[in-house]
């Protein structure tokens, strides 16, 4: 074991005590518990990158919770090696004591002329055009900051004519950081330490849909077979049902009050669209793009309300049953956040009872723990990395350069990536080209490095027809995360911020 | 008052029994439902009783999560 020994609880997959009906699991927890009540307590548990190592601490019975200690390196492999177990890391918990906090209006010591700075008002007019044509920008968001790690600043979306007022609480010096949002049809923009005045032009870069963003750079040449015979579930906020690229074969809209059909894009920012089409877009360069998985059969479970940015529980595991149902092999969902549900958790069990594997985005909140649904054991979580070489000079992916660095020091994990213990893959998601709503964008996320894991996946599978021929059950989803962990390569990130890599 | 979703949690769909009872509850209007979900408006405790009388269903407060949104914001 090496020097980052970490203590885990083992527990079966559903419920407390090990199932009878799950002879594996009784194996290994009967295996654990001997090992519990020797004098050495090592026990080597196999996985598909060889026996790991493990050290039996404590047992609560014979085939109840274990808690062990192992590498944090082993983590991912023993996770995917043994899905009729969960392994959870150890929580503690804090006495609730109250925290007094600050809410600041100016700079904490501020006096005399900054406060009267800050008093004042400034308002910057600016305009966003295209590079190449100089054609205003319209519905393109703006965000400028003066003070970037507090978030202090100021935004607005451009008109017709591609213009837009920023109003500043307090005198404008430089910008620390301007972020241009179109959209559809461009780069995302950003420029670092600007004076902006009134009357400044903004100008982006037009989407190239021949160039190789990091997507691309990591699965090429996809073929429009790539997939198929696997069905995929996208839930999320629709699929735009009208557009070339895409070819959805059915789904249901799961919100209340709302017809089932509705399952097209909600007119919001085209997100599931954009996630859709990473899987499965059909397209050819340079008049469409290509998923990493053309040949899926694409399903549209949508979850946010039309014109929504919330989706609640019940939408959410409505969704995972209808994919359930409706015989669906992967399930992507980039979306998380909140607290642990125990609807869902009861939804996500359900599906890995019924042979199915879900996806799930890690969250943007920049290092932060891994976000709820994907936290929960029941889902492959995937957090996000990009390459450097993959998004053009000048535009917003740009800025999400963070460490570590893999082994090929130009691949990093995205700075807004979570990460932790339960990270199960990673996957390119700065600067992703991809469908939205009547045309193609650029959106960065672990929302967008999940469907292309779920896209390497879906490929993978569709070799394995062994595999995909299985009852459906939970042997049958433990069989689809044994292959994809085996196929996964690290990349040198550490297994925190990677899990078993990416599907290659 | 509030918004609830109650869960068969067997695989199977929910018994039609089971369905007819809590929908003949006092003061409990359910807004969708599938096989085995039943999302409803009505007051915890009473819904917590009358699952006492219907095993196997477990009851959960409706939540929402925000739609994913990596972009800058100011606060």
């Amino acid at each position: 074991m090496s020097a980052k020994n970490t203590q885990y609880v083992v527990m079966p997959s559903t419920g407390l005590i090990a199932s009878e009906a799950d002879v594996k699991q009784v194996q290994l927890f009967e295996a654990l518990q001997h090992t519990a009540t020797s004098q050495s307590r090592m026990h080597q548990i196999a996985s598909h990158a060889g026996a790991v190592p493990v050290k039996v601490l404590d047992s609560i019975g014979a085939r109840k919770a274990k808690l062990i200690e192992c590498s944090s390196d082993d983590l991912p492999a023993l996770r995917a090696s043994n899905p009729s177990v969960r392994i959870l890391p150890v929580v503690y918990f804090r006495s609730a004591v109250a925290r007094y906090g600050v809410v600041t209006a100016a700079p904490a010591g501020a006096k005399g002329a900054t406060v009267r700075a800050l008093a004042r008002s400034a308002t910057i007019a600016i305009t966003v055009v295209s590079a190449a044509t100089n054609a205003p920008v319209a519905k393109a968001t703006v965000v400028a900051f003066t003070d970037f790690a507090n978030r202090v600043g100021a935004q607005g979306t451009t008109n017709a004519r591609g213009q837009v007022k920023l109003a500043f609480r307090g005198a404008v010096g430089r910008i620390e950081r301007v972020y241009i949002y179109p959209t559809k049809s461009y780069w995302p923009g950003l420029q670092a330490n600007v004076a902006l005045k009134s009357g400044a032009t903004l100008k982006l870069q037009a989407i190239d849909l021949a160039y190789v963003d990091c997507v691309r750079h990591f699965y090429p040449g996809n073929d429009l077979k790539y997939g198929h015979g696997v069905t995929v579930g996208v839930i999320d906020s629709g699929v735009d049902l009208h557009h070339a690229g895409l070819v959805v074969k059915g789904g249901q809209n799961t919100v209340p009050g709302e017809p089932p059909t509705s399952f097209g894009d909600n007119g919001t920012e085209g997100h599931g669209t954009h996630v859709a089409g990473i899987i499965a877009a059909r397209g050819t360069p340079p008049t469409g793009v290509r998923g990493v998985a053309p040949g899926v059969t694409l399903r549209s479970y949508r979850v946010f309300a039309q014109g929504g940015d919330q989706a609640s529980n019940y939408a959410i595991a409505k969704a995972i049953d209808a994919g359930i149902s409706d015989h669906c092999d992967l399930l992507n969902m980039s979306l998380g956040g909140g607290d642990p549900d125990p609807l869902t958790a009861e939804a996500l069990t359900a599906a890995r009872n019924a042979g199915v594997v879900v996806l799930a985005a890690t969250g943007n909140d920049s290092r932060q723990p891994v976000s709820f649904p994907a936290a929960n054991g029941m889902c492959q979580a995937v957090s996000a990395m990009g390459r450097k070489g993959t998004v053009p000079r000048g535009t917003e992916p740009t800025g999400s350069v963070a460490a570590p660095y893999g082994t090929d020091k130009k691949n990093f994990i995205a700075d807004f990536s979570n990460v932790g213990p339960q990270t199960d893959l990673t996957g390119p998601g700065v600067g992703v080209i991809s469908t939205v709503p009547s045309g193609f964008g650029v959106m960065s996320g672990t929302s967008m490095a999940t469907p292309a894991e779920t896209g390497a996946a879906a490929r993978l599978l569709a070799t394995k027809a062994d595999i995909l021929g299985m009852a459906r059950d939970q042997a049958r989803a433990a069989a689809m995360i044994a292959a994809i962990a085996a196929d996964a390569r690290r990349l040198g990130f550490g297994a925190k911020f990677e899990g078993n890599g990416m599907i290659s | 008052m509030g918004r609830y979703i109650l869960r068969y949690l067997a695989s199977q769909s929910a018994p039609a029994d089971h369905v007819a009872s809590i929908r003949a509850q006092p003061g409990v209007r359910v807004i969708d439902a599938t096989s085995r979900m039943l999302l409803v408006d009505g007051a915890e405790p009473a819904l917590r009783e009358a699952l006492k009388q219907l095993p196997g269903w477990s009851l959960h407060e409706e939540q929402t999560i925000q739609r994913p949104d990596p972009r800058q914001k100011t606060d």
